[in-house]
């Protein structure tokens, strides 16, 4: 008899006409650490909101210990003892560790005054009761990150939850923090608490979990018994079939060195293990080098440092033999690179300002006289960029109206009007519809037959496999591989790189 | 770092107010030698009462992430109709007074109302709050003054001095002061209003109603203002349309020379106290002195962009 059963759960996210769960059915026996795996975007994340009640299903059911629940919010959740470690910590930085854990919960003196030594005692009582060692008064703000995620499942444990959700709990933490982590987990089970952790890491779910569900693009593909199962099969079943995208990459000659990175790293405060970690790539003219990863292996920041926006710790970064790596972004703009982010909502556009200011923003001086910009030719230019690039609707609304494929069709747009001759995409179709997606190939390969250097960063593997000329793998922060994108390439090789089952053989 | 045990009992970040409040007292104490005497001392607190009761209610509301421009006019208002009540219509002046402190907290409750129903921002919509308020004392005033004949109500809230020396209104601070300090430090309406202001959605995932902490946040400075313009009719005798004008920056401003962060989440009642003490220090000390009252206005600007600086500088040290 499962403990928790969900049965046909099935939301669509309407904004951008994603299916996120398609039919779901998910089942976690009492008392067992559950792995949930997939790769980014799979719906694992979704799964487990709605089971928090943070999100509602359009469809499906939920049993939990054998009874019918509806979840509207995350209190509802709690008090059907259910709990979650979220990716990004819910803490008050200000507050000590014991006025965290009872928050929504205080012990109280006289009805309103706040009992601070009962829930210091309080909080030293499940701290104890469980084998922890932290000083309950200490300053939430001055902790590592392990010791944050602690204060976040003693949150969960003070409730009295008997279902833990911990999702991607890894991803920030250190090779031993993450073993204490795993301490901890297997503790809570062998006391009767029921574990379910998202993750797409397989060598922990190998080494914590007892079954193992897996998901794919909304879907659950296999569960399995995680004994009855190898990393490499895990690894098929997260990536599914090589899906062939309607783009023709003819062969090519590649040109000179463009952009190249050498022996980059990038330390933060706070993380014992660079997040870049000595990362050499080159991109020729006429070259799309494709980085693949999983999240939280570096890609992220290997964006941020590749567009300039994050000043990098060691190493230096050349473009056309010369160093830019003390550059800012004007700079670097003047010099022909261009950028488009992954956040193009955000960081790829200003939301409220019109198309048609979207468009001249990197380019406006083109446009001014006497300081004020000639609307007429800015207009005129505007338009006759979204004629080129079939974008809809009027230039002068706000690009916040258009859809995500014309969004980014105006940032491509953009970034490609003036005389560039490097350009770094991050995730260029995330969240797209097939046609604009398609749009956004054609648009690339033209590009490269034109010359110009391109940084392909992408999760999705499809994407890389059927642009990249080159191909590199981060994992940890490092460039686990580099390969020749020529034909001998599968999704299951480049998978295991990914994932860290295999690394090209030392430098 | 070396902690001295009244640096562990006032927090570290108090302590570096209470250091600027005792330097800046030494140094008027130095350059003119009525200023410590504790005749000038208790003037200087008992004219700073109103400003530190409404600034140690902002210090809850800012903590909570809302600010009140409003305050000052609702402070008219209170003292309006308290006037109007007693003096045109010849109510009994205990009843006047309950009256106004009831409107005061009716506005307060507006202002929440306000907030919560439209989530405009509490800058603007306070903003314009305090326009419509004004009015509202203008208006029911006719734009006169209203004077008081008052005897033992005028001594309980505003005349009489404790044993010839306290004055009654620096009592009513301290009282004040201290049931905002537990109500803040010590009561889980505190924490909450604390977690309210530092990250929003920890709280509201922990399940706290943060709306109705800033709502309660509203009328707690609305109460503020109210009981504050009892102690100025009390002193005054006398109450204008106009008065309390510039109290709410005056308020802001205290309180965040006592450490509280505008962007909520961080602050402390009693470095408001502090804080306010430091304003009231410079104003009196000036005034010894001698300067020019044009002149003054611009100092006091002065202390505060200097006490925000070092704040800044402590507290991001501090991370």
């Amino acid at each position: 008899m499962a403990y928790l059963r969900m049965r046909g759960i099935t939301k669509l996210y309407p904004e951008n006409n994603v299916l996120a769960n398609d039919s779901v059915d998910f089942e976690v026996q009492r008392n067992e650490i559950h792995a949930l795996v997939g790769e980014n975007g799979a719906g694992k994340s979704t799964l487990m909101k709605i089971l928090y009640g943070l999100e509602r299903p359009d469809r499906g059911s939920i049993e939990l210990a054998g009874r019918a629940v509806r979840i509207a919010s995350p209190l509802e959740a709690n008090r059907l003892g259910i709990g979650m470690v979220h990716q990004h910590f819910r803490l008050i930085p200000e507050f000590t560790i014991a006025e965290n854990v009872v928050l929504g919960a205080e012990p109280r003196r006289q009805g309103i005054f706040l009992d601070r030594e009962g829930a210091l005692a309080a909080v030293r009582r499940v701290i104890g009761e469980y084998g922890f060692s932290i000083d309950p008064a200490l300053r939430v703000g001055a902790l590592t990150v392990g010791q944050m995620q602690l204060v976040e499942i003693l949150k969960i444990l003070y409730r009295r939850a008997e279902l833990l959700i911990l999702d991607e709990p890894t991803s920030v933490l250190t090779e031993q923090q993450i073993r204490r982590l795993f301490d901890t987990l297997r503790a809570l089970s062998a006391i009767g608490k029921t574990v379910i952790i998202i993750t797409h890491k397989l060598g922990e779910v190998k080494e914590i979990s007892q079954r193992v569900t897996v998901m794919r693009a909304g879907r659950v593909v296999a569960v399995r018994d995680t004994a009855s199962v190898d990393e490499r099969e895990l690894s098929r079943l997260m990536v599914g079939k090589p899906v062939s995208l309607q783009v023709r990459r003819e062969p090519q000659e590649r040109g000179r060195p463009v952009l190249e990175l050498q022996g980059v790293r990038l330390l933060v405060r706070g993380q014992d293990r660079p997040l870049l970690d000595g990362v050499d790539l080159t991109v020729h003219a006429g070259e799309i080098v494709g980085v693949a990863g999983v999240s939280g292996n570096g890609l992220g920041e290997l964006e941020d440092v590749a567009s300039g926006l994050r000043r990098i710790s060691g190493g230096r970064i050349l473009h056309d033999g010369q160093d830019i790596t003390r550059l800012d972004s004007p700079r670097l703009r003047q010099r022909g690179l261009a950028y488009v982010p992954a956040d193009r909502l955000h960081r790829g556009s200003s939301l409220k300002s019109s198309v048609m200011e979207n468009m001249i923003i990197a380019s406006h001086h083109r446009f001014l006289r006497g300081g004020v910009i000639r609307r007429r030719q800015a207009e005129g230019f505007a338009s006759e960029l979204a004629a080129r690039y079939s974008i809809e609707g009027d230039p002068r609304v706000p690009i916040g109206t258009l859809s995500g494929g014309n969004i980014q069709k105006v940032i491509l747009a953009r970034e490609l009007a003036s005389r560039t001759d490097f350009i770094l995409f991050s995730e260029p179709t995330w969240g797209l519809d097939v046609a604009s997606s398609e749009f956004i190939y054609d648009r690339i390969l033209e590009i490269r037959r034109q010359g110009l250097a391109i940084l392909l960063i992408s999760s999705n593997l499809d994407e890389i496999l059927s642009l990249a000329d080159t191909l590199v793998v981060m994992y940890r922060g490092r460039v686990a591989a580099c390969l020749p994108n020529s034909g001998g390439l599968t999704k299951e090789l480049v998978g295991e790189y990914m994932l860290g089952l295999r690394q090209e053989v030392a430098r | 770092m070396k902690n001295t045990t009244l640096q562990r009992i006032l927090g570290v970040r108090d302590f570096g107010v209470l250091v600027a409040a005792v330097a800046v007292g030494a140094f008027f104490s130095i350059a003119t030698p009525v200023f410590l005497t504790s005749y000038n001392i208790f003037n200087l607190l008992r004219q700073t009462a109103e400003l530190g009761i409404v600034a140690m209610a902002m210090t809850v509301l800012i903590v909570s992430g809302e600010f009140d421009l409003s305050v000052g006019a609702i402070y008219a208002v209170t003292g309006v109709v308290s006037g109007v009540l007693a003096s045109k219509l010849g109510w009994n002046i205990w009843i006047s007074a309950l009256a106004g402190v009831v409107g005061a907290l009716f506005l307060g409750f507006l202002n929440g109302l306000l907030i919560a129903t439209t989530r405009i921002n509490s800058f603007i919509a306070t903003l314009s709050t305090m326009m419509v308020f004004r009015g509202i004392a203008m208006v029911l005033s006719q734009g006169q003054p209203i004077s008081f004949k008052l005897e033992f109500f005028m001594d309980l809230f505003g005349r009489a001095e404790l044993g010839g020396v306290v004055p009654v209104p620096v009592l009513w601070m301290l009282g004040w002061g201290l049931v905002m300090y537990f109500v803040m430090h010590r009561t889980t309406f505190g924490i909450k209003v604390f977690a309210t202001g530092d990250n929003r959605e920890a709280a509201d995932l922990a399940g706290i109603k943060t709306m109705r902490i800033k709502q309660a946040g509203f009328l707690i400075t609305s109460l503020a203002a109210g009981v504050s313009a009892v102690i100025s009719l009390s002193f005054l005798k006398t109450v204008t349309p106009t008065q309390g004008t510039g109290l709410e920056l005056e308020a802001i401003a205290a309180s965040v020379i006592g450490g509280t962060a505008m962007s909520g989440g961080v602050g402390s009642i009693l470095g408001t106290f502090i804080g306010t003490f430091i304003m009231a220090e410079v104003r009196t000390g000036l005034v010894l002195l001698g300067t020019d009252a044009y002149v003054q206005d611009a100092f006091v600007g002065l202390v505060i962009a200097l006490a925000v600086i070092i704040n800044v500088r402590l507290s991001t040290k501090k991370k």
